[in-house]
């Protein structure tokens, strides 16, 4: 079994774990887009709806480098494309991305097919898809891949904002452990499918990666 | 509540137009086949056993092949482009995104189609144009064109269905587009495109009947509410049969996580 309690104080959780450990898989079921094999997956917030429905209205999962956007259209487009498949109304989804484009700094791209845009700058666009469809957590896999040191930097303090400003919960898995570390308030090792352990708090890159080699070469 | 469907159309519509028009050389190669079907279809297709059964002009009965080539080609949109379109949105990351919304993704799929048939209608006039080198065209024939639109619809939605299940079978066995071709091409050849036909296999394939009742309407001999009512329920049940299997299908890779990896 893998409990999690994502919506608790801590705004951003990070899974930490070897390849093939499951921690696409784990998010793409917190996103209901994966269905389990085996149990259930409850949540206390879905009140009776069932979690596959309560996740369609409140998770956006946001895949890892550039999929998931819709080459031909602008990053603006793409925006509201996403928040027209969540439900949301287009009018909803260009006031959230007027008060957000400016943290963002995105002006100069949002309306530029994402086609021409690079890594870094299709990652936001990526993010701000989420972000503007209100959804409650948002879900970023490998979020820094591919991304140079500018574009990563650019990254956490943006999730810091959406964090600090909008009270949005954000899971993330990531091999980054100098990102983790800098952006993230809890770490959950995840090794062979199972949640070794789980640490509140800041921990530094360092502290991060003696915990995973403990945690993975454990028996 | 009817707002979220209307801005849902109006996306996807607008998605599929862009990239429709911005994938150029795909769009060309499309439109340059569906030139030379056509004018394998008018050119070499005899119109004898039409004339026979019909007793009409052999100009009539080349407009009735051409209303039999424009059924065709409209519902082999509703088959082909439900799976290939699940492929493509699998490759992409698109289809993680769909399967998050709050629409259903076969709903979401046949907006886009109804799209595509509006969309190649245009190709479908240019080739009215073209028709004159093989039959003389009136503002009744027009006017059919135009109708054939209206009764190609249930056909549209059958051969969908057809191409959901399709669509279920690539989300495991990922490429199926050659398979796919000749479905495409048996269909084209067993369907009455050439000839007129009641047997039973007609009833079955989704748009036969279309042709029949367009033809019938056409040449002004009666259509029986019987054949419309066998038309309509054979595409509807397709419809039903191709959302089972392909809800069937996505719920087993949904549970074994592989409709992604294309």
């Amino acid at each position: 079994m893998v409990s999690l309690d994502i919506f608790d104080d801590s705004g951003i959780v990070a899974c930490i774990g070897p390849n093939g450990a499951g921690k696409t898989t784990l998010l793409k079921l917190v996103a209901g887009i994966l269905f389990p094999e085996k149990g259930t997956i409850t949540n206390s917030a879905a009140d009776g709806t069932g979690y596959p429905r309560w996740a369609k209205r409140n998770v956006a999962y946001i895949p890892a480098g550039e999929r998931g956007l819709v080459n031909k259209l602008t990053g603006r487009e793409n925006i509201l494309y996403f928040g027209c498949l969540k439900g949301v109304s287009p009018k909803d989804v260009t006031e959230k991305l007027d008060e957000l484009k400016a943290y963002f700094a995105v002006d100069d791209i949002l309306d530029v097919p994402v086609e021409k845009l690079s890594n870094g700058q299709n990652k936001k666009i990526q993010v701000l898809c989420g972000l503007c469809s209100n959804m409650r957590l948002l879900l970023l896999d490998e979020p820094t891949l591919g991304l140079d040191i500018d574009a990563i930097t650019s990254l956490v303090s943006l999730i810091r904002i959406v964090r600090d400003s909008y009270g949005m919960k954000i899971f993330l898995s990531s091999h980054d452990i100098d990102f983790v570390s800098e952006s993230t308030d809890q770490f959950v090792f995840l090794i062979k499918g199972e949640i070794r352990d789980t640490v509140a708090g800041k921990c530094s890159a360092q502290e991060i990666r003696d915990a995973y080699h403990q945690l993975k070469d454990a028996p | 509540m009817m707002n979220k469907y209307r801005h849902m159309i109006k996306w996807e519509i607008k998605v599929s137009l862009k990239e429709m028009l911005g994938y150029k050389a795909n769009l060309i190669s499309e439109f340059l086949l569906y030139v030379v079907l056509f004018l394998s279809v008018m050119g070499f297709s005899s119109t004898r056993q039409l004339q026979n059964s019909y007793h009409i002009s052999a100009d009539t009965a080349k407009f009735l092949v051409f209303l039999g080539y424009v059924f065709w080609q409209f519902s082999i949109i509703g088959l082909g482009y439900s799976s290939s379109s699940i492929g493509s949105d699998a490759r992409r990351g698109i289809l993680e995104v769909k399967m998050q919304s709050d629409f259903s993704y076969p709903f979401l799929n046949f907006v886009r189609i109804l799209f595509k048939v509006v969309f190649s209608y245009i190709f479908i006039l240019f080739f009215l144009v073209l028709s004159r080198f093989f039959f003389s065209i009136t503002l009744r024939d027009l006017g059919f064109l135009l109708l054939s639109l209206v009764v190609v619809l249930p056909a549209v939605v059958g051969m969908y269905g057809i191409g959901l299940v399709f669509g279920g079978i690539s989300l495991k066995e990922k490429q199926i587009s050659q398979v796919l071709m000749i479905v495409q091409g048996v269909l084209l050849f067993f369907s009455n495109i050439f000839q007129t036909g009641e047997r039973l296999v007609y009833n079955l394939i989704p748009f036969c009947n279309g042709i029949t009742i367009i033809r019938n309407l056409y040449v002004g001999l009666p259509v029986s509410p019987g054949q419309v009512v066998v038309y309509i329920a054979t595409n509807l049940l397709w419809l039903v049969l191709g959302l089972a299997v392909f809800s069937s299908c996505l719920g087993i890779e949904r549970r074994k996580g592989g409709f992604s990896n294309y």
